[in-house]
């Protein structure tokens, strides 16, 4: 083999080494961005006249609901969703015999320029609910992430309950 | 020379209201479901057919008030103003007209032609109910006000109906006013719950049935009394 030709492959092959120690081989993990928590207690009351309680069926002592819808308002507090419009719908079925029973369903609180939406499970007896509730935020809400339980009861034909929530947001 | 005034316009809008309610509730406005007479069940299907009938009732109410007016025109001495009658029917029925065109125009929750449940028919399902009602209530307070001056001009007392068609209308407004109360949001679940403990027919099905069969026997005397009276000349 020609000098020449030793010395050109002895260039390339260095400059190929020197490419290989250039380029890195996986890029470090960006930092997580902490996430911010608010944790807030609120109340709502969704009324008569805001309620549709929808397609129902007494079978074998079981009262069966789909697609209970209803509206209310969120109190006037200093929470981020204070103030906010709160609908529901739900399906369910509670026993006539000990008046226990269970629903699940969607929910949407909406404020002027965002809210929240998700889903929601939970129980009932006698005369009061309980349950929980994840969801995520929509509009200035964007990345937010909601969940919580609350629990009430029926009073004068007026649904009271009380939330306790959780929104976890990374700040931007 | 004085034109005539029709016999005929008031006694057509008068039955045509009463039929369109009829047809509009067995065809499930209301909340009416012949389903319930055999089994505990509560339904609120809503269908278009509803929304179409519900315009004959507004129709028909149109009608009987401006036909009332014309023929008892000149022979109201008893009545001081029979323009009442037209307003508290023009009134009524623009609570018809406005179910109606709601019904056609929005979208409604978990029917046969308005699929899907979506929040945005949430609200228009709640307004729509509230409006259900409304109409139940107009036209029994209408009712019960019409059985007391709709018969006061002395060729409509005089006649021998008189007495039953003025019964009638009484009874089917008070009807209307009790399907109003009972069909309540929560309300109507508790009579619901209700009767199933007890054993019993669910009572907001009946009264649904009832007085919309009530109003049209109100509106056949009516109409009847007032096609055989003599026009005022």
């Amino acid at each position: 083999m020609p000098k020449k030709a030793v010395v050109m492959m002895t260039l390339f092959l260095l400059i190929l080494v020197e490419i290989a120690i250039a380029v890195p081989k996986t890029k470090p993990p960006k930092p997580d961005k902490p996430r911010k928590e608010i944790t807030f207690t609120e109340s709502a009351s969704l009324g008569l006249g805001n309620i549709n309680l929808g397609q129902q069926m007494i079978d074998a002592g079981i009262l069966y609901v789909q697609d209970a819808i209803s509206t209310g308002t969120i109190s006037s507090g200093d929470s981020p969703i204070s103030g906010f419009e709160i609908l529901t719908s739900l399906s369910g079925a509670l026993d006539l015999s000990t008046y226990l029973g269970s629903y699940d369903g969607k929910w949407i609180i909406i404020g002027q320029s965002g809210g929240f939406e998700g889903s929601i499970v939970g129980e009932v007896a006698v005369a009061t609910i309980s349950g929980k509730f994840v969801g995520q935020g929509t509009g200035d809400f964007e990345d937010h992430k909601i969940k919580g339980t609350f629990e009430g009861s029926v009073n004068n034909f007026q649904i009271e309950i009380t939330i306790q929530a959780t929104i976890s947001y990374t700040e931007k | 020379m004085t034109k005539k005034p029709s016999k005929y316009i008031a006694p057509i809008g008068l039955i045509l209201s009463g039929f369109g309610l009829l047809v509009s509730t067995l065809h499930g406005f209301g909340g009416f479901s012949t389903q319930a007479f055999g089994s505990y069940v509560i339904t609120d299907y809503v269908s278009k057919p509803q929304m179409v009938f519900l315009i004959f009732v507004g129709l028909g109410l149109v009608l009987s008030g401006v036909g009332y007016v014309n023929q008892v025109k000149g022979q109201s001495i008893q009545m001081k103003n029979p323009n009442f009658i037209l307003l508290l029917y023009l009134a009524t029925s623009l609570v018809f007209f406005a179910t109606a065109i709601f019904g056609l125009t929005s979208q409604l929750k978990g029917t046969d032609f308005w699929e899907g449940t979506t929040f945005e028919r949430i609200q228009s399902t709640l307004f729509f109910n509230n409006l259900s009602l409304t109409c139940f209530l107009a036209l029994g307070t209408m009712q019960v006000i019409s059985s007391i001056i709709f018969f006061k001009p002395k060729m409509l007392e005089q006649h021998q109906l008189s007495n039953i068609a003025r019964n009638l209308t009484l009874a089917s407004g008070i009807l209307l006013i009790i399907k109003t109360i009972i069909d309540y949001p929560l309300i109507k679940e508790s009579i619901f719950i209700f009767s199933y403990m007890l054993k019993i027919p669910f009572p907001n099905t009946i009264i649904g049935i009832t007085a919309p069969l009530i109003y049209l026997s109100a509106q056949i005397t009516s109409s009847t009394i007032l096609l055989y009276t003599k026009n005022p000349q």
